[in-house]
């Protein structure tokens, strides 16, 4: 078998690769915006022709192989444009695989080891009640787990003070504890916007309220300095999501700076490389918990490697799969019973996309809130 | 030793069993842990492997060590060859592979002075072997030399006859199998330089991580250990202590190809090479060539050279292919070896039997 042509397919804000072969097999993975998260991720694009360059003529079922080539030909590393790039051809290589064995991808990594995963899922709300509203209706509707943005409006920036900031988490999580009740997971995300003064009196204040996460508290660069924090406060750090490395996930692990690791599937490597950084992850009782922010693509990867493998304790679901501009976009969605994911086990993904449906979604670009401090100046996007 | 594992469809698979804390005579306790995943599998469904790993390891409490473990892996592998069989699949093409057809191999030299084992290194040179490892003390049932620096010599001169005899450019490694103290085995490893070796394999006790690491960072060869540890937790700690140039996991004792394969990963994050142990049977080396089918950071395997002789050649229906200093990968479903049953009949179990090395006062140096 060969691989005739990479294309690349655009709609929504969502990018994706299908990968055909001279046998009539395709395959598909969907390629994280990376830096193009704010406008247009063009170098996402550039990165697939990249790629696409190497992995014409070749034996699609030779992941690994052409997942290390992809990795090291640039001689300079890429970025994460050039890794979202390789991410989404690796993921419709393991596409292309399963499918011509038959075979489900978690199946040809050895699982399943569960036919479906708790899943938490995003919560909105720009007050603390209307937060607590979304919170009761999403428990009502049997999801076990729900994840928020605490500091008020994410398009609106952030409170002015130091205390305010606390006082302003303080309330968001309060109000969602006793909308939700005792037993339901929720989990806190501030998108790397806070400082690490500001995540450790967060984290603190918010002890009470038994957290099962605090995600991403200060940027993404500096490994130590979120080990630190996670040193400094009580609530379980979860991070990874901007990270793409085997190495940045050695380091994390190494330093003790996540209790839960987040690599994306469409970001960190694809399916081949969170394999191998869950084995990490594992060694060091770490739970991985795939991010999932893009369609209902990544969802069904997310859902295969939650079959291989072991140390997933629960998955990101955005719960907007079944809005036109996801389920228009896809044969299927995946479908969320009593909280849970149910984990298909069809060849390949398990999923493909709905192209005749393009035209109705066409491509927009990503609008990223950005985050100001008070005098003006940048926080963080 | 072998398991086998049967299915109600007819496919049966196959794995090599290490003889773990019997390496010295009966590995019953071997046995007894294969019992214990027999007791647990049978009923289950064979294609769930990762899922019945976790259970065989988490099902005793207390963990298992070698000895359950080398059961684990064991069973592990006849799940693995079952799942490739019901694919139609070699292992290595579910696990995302081949990234190589085959793969360079070192074979064992033996020699009881330096003179035999420079004329045994020069007749594997001839049948092609790029790479070859030897014990540098002697005779292996004898012990070590009473000295200090007697030990120092022993291997210099052993390493120095090698290293004339094949010329600069063979790979070469020595196995000391553990027996030295770490002030021996830093003045070994010092002393050695000039002759390039590859690696130099468990120089000192297998249990101290961090003694492992100072020995790693105080002599200029690079160190090849780990076919005594059997976890990823160890294999992390020996990683993140920068013990090791080169791992070397077991496909039985440490917990088979989902194992192996997980710390192929923590390996390759280290930029350390995964050199899987190899020394039971054809089997064996049929699952670690499949290993080396999907594993990035293999740079060399294991290999006897011994398994055309009988009896390892008369009991499998085929051998993996040597050719020209490499083996290639077995393309056939599974793991692409089968055992002859009607011939294990002929080679009745004897008991595998390791001599003590003694210290010059009579006391245990190390088995």
């Amino acid at each position: 078998m060969k691989i005739t042509k990479v294309e690349t397919l655009r709609a929504s804000r969502f990018t994706w690769v299908k990968v055909h072969t001279d046998e009539g097999l395709h395959g598909i993975g969907e390629a994280h915006p990376a830096s193009g998260t704010s406008g247009w991720p063009k170098a996402v694009y550039g990165g697939i022709e990249y790629c696409a360059d190497y992995v014409v003529g070749k034996n699609p079922l030779e992941v690994e192989k052409h997942w290390q080539h992809m990795f090291r030909r640039q001689l300079f590393r890429g970025g994460s444009d050039i890794m979202s790039a390789m991410s989404a051809i690796d993921q419709a290589l393991w596409d292309i695989a399963g499918k011509a064995a038959g075979l489900s991808v978690s199946r040809m990594l050895g699982g399943p080891v569960r036919d479906r995963v708790k899943v938490y899922v995003h919560i909105n709300g720009e007050t603390p009640e209307a937060l607590a509203d979304d919170a009761r209706r999403r428990a009502d509707e049997g999801y076990k787990a729900l994840r928020f943005y605490p500091l008020a409006s994410l398009r609106q920036g952030m409170p002015d003070s130091y205390q305010g900031i606390v006082r302003t988490a303080v309330a968001f999580t309060k109000a969602v504890r006793e909308a939700a009740g005792p037993d339901i997971d929720i989990m806190i995300d501030v998108v790397n916007r806070l400082s690490p003064p500001e995540a450790i009196a967060i984290g603190r204040a918010l002890e009470e309220f038994g957290l099962y996460f605090f995600e991403d508290p200060i940027e993404p660069d500096n490994i130590e300095a979120m080990a630190d924090v996670a040193r400094a406060m009580p609530v379980p750090v979860a991070t990874g999501e901007r990270m793409y490395t085997l190495y940045q996930f050695r380091e994390l692990l190494a330093r003790k700076g996540a209790a839960y690791i987040r690599p994306d599937p469409a970001l960190a490597g694809g399916i081949s490389q969170i394999k191998k950084i869950a084995g990490l992850a594992e060694a060091d009782y770490v739970g991985v918990v795939p991010h999932n922010p893009l369609s209902p693509v990544s969802t069904a990867v997310c859902a295969q490697l939650c079959a291989a493998i072991h140390n997933v304790p629960v998955q990101e679901y955005t719960g907007t799969e079944h809005e036109p501009q996801k389920r228009d976009l896809v044969n299927d969605v995946l479908e969320v019973e009593d909280g849970f994911l149910k984990i298909p086990d069809r060849p390949g993904i398990g999923i493909d996309l709905n192209i005749e449906a393009f035209k109705h979604h066409p491509p927009v670009p990503y609008e990223r809130p950005i985050a100001y401090h008070p005098d003006g100046s940048l926080r963080e996007y | 030793m072998w398991v086998k594992v049967h299915t109600d469809e007819g496919i049966s698979g196959i794995g090599d069993l290490h003889g773990g804390s019997g390496g010295v005579g009966d590995p019953a306790a071997v046995r007894a842990g294969v019992e214990m995943c027999g007791d647990y599998l049978v009923g289950k469904d064979p294609l769930q492997v990762e899922n019945h790993w976790q259970h065989m390891f988490r099902m005793c409490l207390f963990r298992g060590g070698a000895d359950l473990m080398a059961a684990i892996g064991s069973v592990d592998m006849a799940l693995w060859d079952i799942a490739g069989k019901a694919a139609g699949l070699p292992v290595h093409r579910l696990l995302g592979g081949p990234v190589r057809d085959r793969v360079k191999v070192y074979g064992h030299l033996v020699g009881d002075s330096p003179e035999a084992m420079a004329e045994n290194a020069l007749s594997m040179k001839e049948k092609g072997f790029k790479a070859l490892r030897f014990y540098p003390l002697g005779p292996f049932s004898e012990g070590v030399p009473d000295s200090y620096t007697g030990i120092v010599r022993r291997v210099v001169s052993f390493v120095e006859a090698v290293r004339e005899a094949v010329g600069p450019d063979l790979d070469l490694m020595i196995d000391v199998v553990c027996r030295l103290t770490p002030p021996e085995a830093i003045a070994v490893g010092r002393a050695i330089e000039p002759y390039g070796l590859f690696f130099f394999e468990d120089p000192i006790e297998p249990d101290n991580i961090d003694v492992m690491a100072m020995v790693a960072e105080r002599q200029p060869v690079p160190i090849a250990t780990g076919e005594r540890l059997y976890t990823i937790y160890q294999f992390r700690e020996l990683l993140n202590k920068k013990a090791a140039a080169y791992i070397r996991p077991d496909p039985s004792v440490s917990g088979g190809i989902t194992n192996l394969k997980k710390m192929a990963a923590q390996a390759e994050a280290q930029y350390v090479g995964i050199v899987p142990h190899n020394p039971c049977t054809p089997v064996m080396t049929a699952a670690n060539l499949q290993i080396c089918g999907a594993v990035h950071n293999v740079p060399v395997l294991e290999y006897t050279a011994n398994e055309h002789r009988s009896p390892k050649c008369d009991v499998v229906n085929r051998l993996p292919e040597f050719r020209d200093g490499f083996l290639m990968v077995p393309k056939g479903p599974g793991l692409g070896i089968e055992l002859d049953e009607k011939a294990l009949k002929r080679f009745p179990p004897e008991r595998h039997s390791r001599a003590p090395v003694m210290a010059g006062d009579g006391s245990l140096r190390d088995y």
